[in-house]
């Protein structure tokens, strides 16, 4: 029990965005208390659930690759009987939020104990499947990969069995049969397994050093040993095929699930994340700016040099992922229905919010500021209105006119940066960074 | 005596691929020992550490913790052992508070004024995030941790290596604070010779994967000397003696290591080597150098 009461601290108050949340969402279920009929209890729950759910298997995994945590007596049984106790927590919070909801509703309308026990049951599902896979996606970015597809599989199935009312069967008796499954599965393998291991969704310091240590043998100049460094053991080529292999993986789970969904939906879904995955390269420069701390003293190079040189780095790095962003758009250009935008505008627009990312990236030498935020929404807002409103809309002209500003902003956030790196004070940007 | 045995390792190997880590160890450590883990880098101590706690299974041989099977330790033993890993496993969005709190509800017993003592003493920021504290916080913490429950075994890895002289210094203090609690077991493992010097009754020396020495730290110094040969003529070669382990020559000037030295072997070796033999204590620093060389 106590150590359920630390599980639930850490879920719904550690932090002071979790507070917020928290406080803000009990609020809300205080005016539906008052308000019947309201939508607020509704608007509430998914601001209390949100952190437990996405985080709560990720928050377990982390929790039990401790070594020492595997000392302490029945530590595992503990975390496992707490998570399944916040599952349950999780479905008592979605069935009061709807009883809520549905008590000003005329009693020959009001639902019965079945549709509880359906919200139950669905609550029970979600909340099952979020904590076993999000646990199961933390350990590695191929696992993330593995997770999304298996993800898709009931969903695939039920499209070609041609169940149709999927929140019914997600309710059914069979449903929760199938969550005990998984429950029994999962607690067999977690409780009996040595090490659990810790999430690597980010790649280590270390790893990049390890990458060198492999290849040893091979005598590097000092320029390819700093690169290697930069970036983590990969190279340009390696970051533009895996860009290249999860753009194809997505597009054909969007193709399988979308075809019906009408083809500017699926233009706009399907272009719309070939530029996401373009704006990979903003991920990709921020590492570059936080490895290139440690380049300061062996590179032997002002900061403005420093800066020049990595910005070189990615100049190579936003070739390889552009690169392979427009052969993936190409190709959905030519297997699919033409959209009524021109193939020329298509390759200049998905590229336009990688571009902008690139550089945000890059100048992340400081703790974030509103500009940065303000930077992403600008990001966010060509992303929308140069991209994918067009192609939802069906739009028939080229906006070329949306191209100017972001590349504008682009150059901005390029000078931004570079005065950031002339004046960085690395002791605070190690800081930043270990926040 | 047997019953005051915490820890026996016997003919403890592991490999990784084709890589020996653990050449045979065999080893035990009796209640109220404090015992020093002394190795160099990759020598093979933090493997070790590993298979004694369960964390790794050995490819051979056997240990056991409180009697039992470290590989398959019940909870009742668990909760006698508290754990420092070398690099801290804390999370950081985590204050040192949340950690504690998290910590003691998993025990019956937790010493909360034992861990507000050492947090004002070692000056720990608790309310903080983790993330922010530096590496030198985060292991004050990590050792907080490992003595709330007031640990009958206590395994440090390495506990010390991210402290700075002051903290160091006042964590060995409270180590010896801790050892003093006749009860308990300590086994740490170090590669600052003066640590362990100071702080440890027993030391087990570590050389690739392979127990080089084990046994009282006192017994050790006893046991190996700095012999000086002085004699009228230059060496024409480097003398060879029982249990010597390093010489140098200089001249008319010999300087060897001897281990399972005795007082009464002076006479015999000034009349073998016709030298004047003058024989000097080792720090524990000697020691480790002499047996690595």
């Amino acid at each position: 029990m106590r150590t359920f009461l630390q599980l639930l601290r850490i879920a719904f108050w550690m932090l002071p965005v979790q507070r917020t949340l928290t406080v803000t969402a009990a609020l809300l279920q205080l005016a539906g208390l008052f308000a019947p009929g309201a939508v607020l209890p509704r608007l509430g729950m998914p601001l209390l659930l949100v952190v437990p759910l996405l985080a709560g298997g990720v928050l377990l995994r982390t929790l039990s690759a401790s070594r020492a945590l595997m000392l302490r007596p029945h530590a595992r049984g503990r975390l496992l009987a707490g998570a399944i106790c916040m599952l349950l927590l999780v479905a008592a919070f979605s069935v009061t939020s709807q009883w809520l909801e549905m008590r000003s509703v005329p009693p020959q309308y009001q639902p019965g104990p079945e549709f509880y026990l359906l919200m139950i049951s669905v609550a029970l599902s979600f909340g099952t499947l979020c904590t076993v896979t999000m646990f199961v996606a933390s350990r590695s970015p191929l696992w993330t990969l593995l997770i999304l597809l298996i993800w898709q599989a009931p969903g695939l199935a039920m499209h070609l069995l041609g169940v149709e009312d999927a929140p019914r069967l997600l309710g059914s008796p069979v449903s929760l049969a199938m969550d005990a499954a998984i429950w029994i599965g999962f607690s067999i393998w977690y409780l009996r397994a040595r090490l659990v291991h810790a999430s690597s969704w980010r790649r280590r310091e270390s790893a990049g050093a390890e990458g060198d240590a492999t290849s040893l043998a091979a005598p590097v100049t000092r320029e390819q040993a700093m690169t290697r460094w930069l970036l983590g053991g990969a190279t340009p080529l390696t970051i533009g095929l895996q860009c290249l292999a999860a753009a194809v993986v997505v597009l054909v789970i969007q193709w399988i699930f979308a075809r019906d969904a009408g083809i500017r939906s699926l233009h706009a879904m399907m272009y719309g994340t070939l530029s996401l995955v373009g704006v990979v390269a903003g991920a990709v420069s921020r590492t570059m700016a936080s490895r290139a701390r440690g380049l300061w003293l062996t590179a032997g190079r002002t900061r403005r040099a420093l800066h020049a040189w990595t910005e070189r780095r990615l100049l190579r790095v936003m070739l390889a992922i552009f690169a392979a962003v427009e052969l993936a758009t190409t190709l959905v250009w030519w297997l699919l229905p033409r959209p009524g935008l021109s193939l020329p505008y298509l390759l200049c627009a998905v590229l336009a919010p990688g571009i902008g990312a690139a550089w945000l990236g890059l100048m992340q030498q400081h703790r974030r500021s509103w500009f940065d935020a303000v930077a992403a929404f600008g990001i966010f807002l060509g992303w929308s209105y140069g991209l994918v409103g067009p192609l939802y809309g069906g739009a028939t002209s080229n906006p070329w006119e949306l191209l100017g500003p972001q590349v504008a902003l682009a150059a901005l956030l390029r000078e931004v940066g570079y005065l950031r790196w002339r004046s960085a004070d690395w002791r605070r940007v190690q800081r930043a960074q270990a926040e | 005596m047997m019953n005051d045995t915490v820890l026996r390792t016997s003919d403890l190997t592991k490999a990784v691929g084709s890589k020996q880590i653990l050449k045979g160890a065999t080893l035990a450590a009796g209640k109220g020992e404090v015992v020093g883990l002394l190795g160099k880098n990759g020598a093979g101590k933090s493997t070790l550490l590993d298979i004694l706690l369960g964390f790794a299974l050995p490819t051979s041989g056997e240990c056991r913790v409180f009697g039992e099977r470290s590989a398959d330790l019940s909870a009742a033993s668990k909760a006698r052992i508290g754990f420092v890993a070398q690099h801290d496993e804390l999370m950081s969005l985590m204050t040192g508070a949340q950690h504690l709190a998290l910590a003691a509800s998993f025990h019956d017993h937790w010493d909360h004024e034992l861990i507000a003592r050492l947090a004002r003493e070692w000056e720990v920021p608790l309310n903080r995030r983790v993330g922010v504290l530096s590496g030198g916080e985060r292991q004050k913490i990590a050792t907080l941790l490992a003595l709330g429950h007031r640990p009958e075994l206590l395994v440090m890895d390495e506990p010390a290596s991210g402290l700075d002289p002051m903290a160091r210094r006042q964590f060995m203090v409270t180590l010896l604070e801790i050892a003093a609690d006749t009860s308990r077991t300590i086994l740490f493992s170090s590669h600052i010779v003066s640590d362990i010097e100071r702080v440890a009754s027993h030391v087990w020396i570590m050389r690739e994967g392979s127990i080089a020495w084990q046994g009282e730290l006192d017994h050790l110094k006893e046991s190996m000397v700095r012999l000086i040969l002085r004699a009228e003529e230059d060496f024409a070669r480097p003398p060879r003696l029982a249990g010597q382990l390093h010489c140098e020559l200089a001249g008319n000037s010999a300087t060897l290591v001897l281990r399972d030295w005795q007082p009464g072997r002076l006479r015999e070796i000034e009349q073998a080597t016709g030298s004047i033999a003058e024989a000097l204590p080792l720090t524990l620093e000697d020691i480790f150098l002499a047996v690595h060389a």
